[in-house]
């Protein structure tokens, strides 16, 4: 008895993601016991918006992986001139999306390049620095804000971000396999060793003969890549553009990378908790649009859920760090 | 090796007085205008409030701290005053301003020191909270401000304009924290090596804290001398102010990893900063441009931080016969 229960608190520790997915239930359970309105279709449509979450909130986390204060402020940057050179760059048809998708690529390839020289270069604190390219970012968008036209979509983009396969959503679809890819990477490939060993301790990396530089680098490539796919699909999703699109995806990227069980200094993560996480708060800012709250309320809340989360979690960073 | 580093060090060191002396050059060229008494007057008055918040966020930085709240702070702040003080005389509303400020960073203090959650992302969270606030009180609609507020923007003191009387006594009060106190010198002292200081005795905890209340105080001032000068709030008030705030402490030689700097400094980063916007205008550059500008400049200051604090690593670092000076 004494030996399952601490087996059951050790499965507890490892398994950090029980927690979302134990939010999430309980959420669930409470909505479809106070109100009529939430049905099955309207946990699709939170699979759905938490699906467009998951590529920015799985770059978010590989980035913070890495340790030493490392994340990717210029996430909601990316995803809006991601968006913006979908809309710009599409003419309608399956050729021309090949186009946008090489742009998209080149976009999220440079600005995580960027971002990694910036940080590995320069040595300017991630922090600083993401969020001074992010601002570059965004400046380059309001230069083409003026020229944005209308939205040839293109029939692939389309089914991509809006269709469904018997009833389940395409991007539902998109987020499992992007999880269980991302799962597999961090568990099972050398590169995810190597991700966890260099967040855990950087000169024991070193030492131990892996390249950390190209590690550190290879997630802020990987985060910006996502998060301009993400500005992509979310173009798809909208049949469109617009200047604060990317925005909430900073706090929700930060907040289902916490609220998933991924220590936020470094050394640990978990791709099933980020999805979980992610599903949870937007869970919990569906229960607030479904209770009706006045705006600035969401962000109120998750705020308030990240520093909640972090500090009843706090104890147990802080002895991992010591 | 060891001179050639003191040597970078000290072109490192000085290089934004440098950037400042050819920008000063570089726009009085370009313009007649730029070079006119008023034209600086009014380059310190439009720096005061950026001087005034990036002053409490040099204490911040000092103890190896950040704070990203402050814009939205400077929000919330003036939220309160237009919506729940407009038949209030100013200094009542200043007072306000100050002791919610201080609640807020007390807040950041405390989930930083007791809660031990990092600080860039406390501060981030409650970016989003105070602003969501901030919205959820106004309902995001544009607050305008009552007139004794707004006849402060051409009051003076002592034939000082306010917002440069507010600026000055600011930074005299954190100049004389700073240099000529016990807490001052503990403030570095927890920046420099926080094990240290702990094993000094000090209370390390309570330091941070007390930063990050000096933080939220400033940006409640610098919150309030920004609204006598615009009159008007609408929910982007404020928004990514906590940039520009740290970028002109950074600018002035206070490092991003804690110990060093001066407010001083700081007050010559925002300076150098609003300079920099003034010029731009003066010579109307395209205004997608100020933004790319400031970046670089950014880029340029911390990537000098950067840089000096390896050096500075470098040359303290312990050998095992005690070096000759150099």
């Amino acid at each position: 008895m004494a030996e399952q229960r601490q087996s059951l608190s050790v499965a507890l520790r490892e398994k950090r993601w029980i927690w979302p997915l134990l939010g999430f239930l309980v959420l669930w359970a409470i909505l479809t016991a106070l109100t009529a309105r939430f049905s099955l279709s309207s946990l699709t449509g939170v699979a759905q918006s938490a699906a467009f979450l998951l590529l920015p909130a799985l770059g978010q986390m590989l980035v913070v992986t890495t340790g030493r204060g490392n994340i990717d402020l210029s996430i909601p940057s990316t995803v809006t001139l991601a968006a913006y050179l979908t809309v710009l760059s599409s003419s309608g048809s399956e050729a021309g999306f090949g186009v946008t998708l090489v742009l998209v690529l080149a976009l999220g390839l440079l600005a995580g390049a960027f971002n990694a020289g910036l940080v590995l270069l320069l040595r300017i604190p991630a922090m600083i620095a993401t969020l001074a390219s992010g601002y570059i970012l965004a400046t380059a968008t309001l230069s083409v804000n003026a020229r944005i036209g209308s939205f040839a979509k293109p029939p692939l983009l389309a089914w991509l971000a809006t269709g469904r396969v018997s009833g389940v959503p395409v991007m539902v679809i998109i987020a499992v396999v992007a999880t269980v890819l991302f799962a597999v990477l961090l568990g099972r490939s050398a590169w995810g060793r190597k991700l966890f060993a260099v967040g855990q301790s950087v000169e024991a990396a070193r030492l131990a003969g892996v390249r950390v530089w190209a590690v550190t680098a290879s997630t802020f490539v990987l985060s910006a890549v996502l998060s301009s796919l993400t500005g992509m699909l979310l173009a798809g999703y909208a049949s469109g553009a617009f200047l604060e699109m990317g925005t909430p995806y900073l706090l929700q990227s930060v907040g289902a990378v916490v609220l998933g069980g991924t220590l936020i200094a470094g050394g640990s993560a978990t791709a099933f908790g980020t999805l979980l996480g992610g599903l949870l708060l937007v869970m919990i800012v569906t229960t607030m649009q479904v209770a009706g709250l006045p705006p600035g309320a969401q962000d109120i809340l998750q705020g308030i859920v990240i520093i909640a989360v972090l500090s009843v979690a706090g104890g147990r960073m802080g002895r991992r760090l010591s | 090796m060891k001179i050639g580093s003191r040597a970078l060090l000290l072109i490192l060191q000085n290089a934004p007085v440098i950037l400042f002396l050819v920008l000063l050059v570089v726009f009085g060229l370009m313009s007649d205008r730029f070079f006119a008494f008023n034209n600086f007057r009014n380059i310190i008055i439009q720096a005061a409030p950026i001087a005034i918040l990036a002053i409490g966020m040099t204490f911040v930085l000092l103890t190896g701290q950040i704070d990203l709240s402050v814009g939205s702070s400077m929000y919330l702040t003036a939220c309160v005053v237009a919506l729940y003080m407009p038949d209030m005389p100013w200094p009542a509303s200043l007072f306000a301003v100050i002791a919610l400020g201080a609640l807020i960073g007390a807040v950041n203090g405390f989930a930083v020191t007791r809660l031990g959650i990092v600080s860039f992302i406390v501060t981030l969270a409650m970016l989003f909270v105070l602003r969501g606030i901030g919205m959820w009180l106004s309902n995001t609609r544009t607050l305008m401000f009552p007139d004794q507020i707004l006849t402060l923007n051409r009051a003076t003191v002592l034939g000082i304009p306010s917002a440069i009387f507010a600026f000055l006594v600011v930074f005299l009060c954190a100049w004389a924290l700073l240099t000529q106190t016990p807490f001052g010198r503990q403030v570095y002292a927890v920046g420099g090596d926080p094990d240290s200081a702990r094993k000094a005795g000090l209370p390390v905890s309570r330091i941070v804290f007390l930063c990050f209340v000096l933080a939220g105080i400033c940006a409640g001032i610098g919150g309030f001398v920004s609204i006598t000068q615009i009159g008007a709030v609408g929910p982007k008030y404020g928004d990514q102010v906590e940039f520009a705030a740290i970028a002109a402490a950074v600018l002035g030689g206070v490092s991003l990893f804690g110990g060093r700097g001066s407010v001083g400094g700081t007050v010559f980063g925002a300076i150098l900063i609003k300079t920099v916007q003034n010029g731009l205008n003066i010579i109307n550059a395209d205004p997608y441009v100020y933004p790319l500008v400031t970046a670089a400049i950014i880029f340029l200051a911390v990537a000098i931080d950067g840089t000096r604090t390896r050096i500075i690593e470098r040359l303290e670092r312990r050998t095992i016969r005690p070096l000759q000076a150099v």
